[in-house]
């Protein structure tokens, strides 16, 4: 059992920190700061997630395996919020969006 | 067009008055135990009195008007409607993660950004947030402005922009608080703007009202 639970721990904490890896670079492969938003905002959420539920099970069923969870949840309220803040305020100082049409402007 | 039924005409008396109050007490008592970790009494009559101080200030912070007017008490969630909402905002979690990580690692990133608005007829403020953070968590989809009924979207490639304007998630937000809503109700007045000025004027208008 105890095995089983640490096979889970490693994939999911394995996943996780691709999907941040990935995170990371798209936040420098992508043209403009809004699509970079979306890299930070949802590729990076989905990481931090997986990787608490990674801990979840290295951790087994108690109090701190709950208070992960917390966070988990705090995580998928606060980002999205954080990467709309961002967007809005670009958008009303004027960072102009990347467009296919007009190419890296 | 006919105005749909909400939850709390359906339910009435007591229950429906101190609801929110009751659901806000348990999920507050949760969150004490779960911190504290302790399960004696001591802790516990701590912990009742903090949840009732914390109730009691809520109670009047949800009967101050916002500034357009609107309270955020007098509307119910139906909360099993909610659990299930929750579950689909998982797996669109994760496929927003998987389909942006694609997009990532695409060789040539097919990606052709747009700004996506539209006016959706949620009832109240809260219902709006809620549809605000699903949109940012949905794929390819982040919200850039909520402003009186008009959400302002920023949309990755064609098809998440598609999927948008198709208003199904509106449709499941809206019953979240709504008895019936269907997905042409709750999406109007659809336009991509198509110049960076048009939407920054938007933005920009109405702050200075």
């Amino acid at each position: 059992m105890e095995t089983i639970a640490n096979f889970f721990a490693i994939v999911f904490v394995l996943l996780g920190a691709f999907f941040m890896l990935v995170g990371s670079i798209g936040v420098n492969r992508f043209p403009d700061f809004y699509t970079r938003a979306h890299a930070s905002g949802k590729v990076d959420t989905l990481g931090i997630m997986l990787f608490i539920l990674g801990l979840m099970f290295f951790e087994g069923f108690n109090l701190i395996s709950l208070k992960l969870l917390l966070i988990a949840v705090f995580v998928a309220m606060t980002s999205p919020v954080a990467a709309h803040a961002l967007a809005r305020r670009a958008l009303v100082f004027g960072v102009k969006p990347w467009t296919r049409e007009k190419g890296g402007e | 067009m006919s105005q749909p039924t909400t939850a709390e005409q359906v339910q009435s008396g007591f229950f429906k008055r101190f609801r929110g109050i009751i659901f806000q007490a348990f999920l507050l008592m949760a969150l004490w135990l779960i911190l504290s970790g302790h399960f004696d009494l001591e802790h516990i009559i701590y912990g009742a009195l903090s949840v009732a101080l914390v109730v009691w200030l809520n109670y009047r912070v949800r009967h101050i008007p916002m500034s357009n007017g609107d309270c955020l008490s007098g509307s119910c969630i139906i909360v099993h409607r909610l659990i299930l909402y929750l579950f689909w905002l998982v797996i669109q979690i994760v496929k927003s993660g998987t389909f942006v990580a694609y997009l990532t690692l695409h060789p040539r990133m097919p990606i052709n950004p747009m700004i996506v608005r539209f006016r959706s007829s949620l009832p109240n403020p809260l219902a709006k947030v809620i549809l605000g953070n699903s949109i940012t968590l949905t794929p390819g989809t982040l919200t850039v402005d909520i402003r009186d009924d008009f959400f302002t979207v920023h949309a990755l490639i064609d098809d998440t922009e598609e999927e948008l304007v198709s208003g199904d998630m509106e449709a499941r937000v809206g019953r979240l608080y709504l008895d019936h809503c269907t997905p042409e109700q709750m999406c109007t007045d659809i336009a991509i703007l198509k110049s960076f000025r048009e939407a920054k004027d938007q933005i920009q208008i109405r702050e200075r009202k």
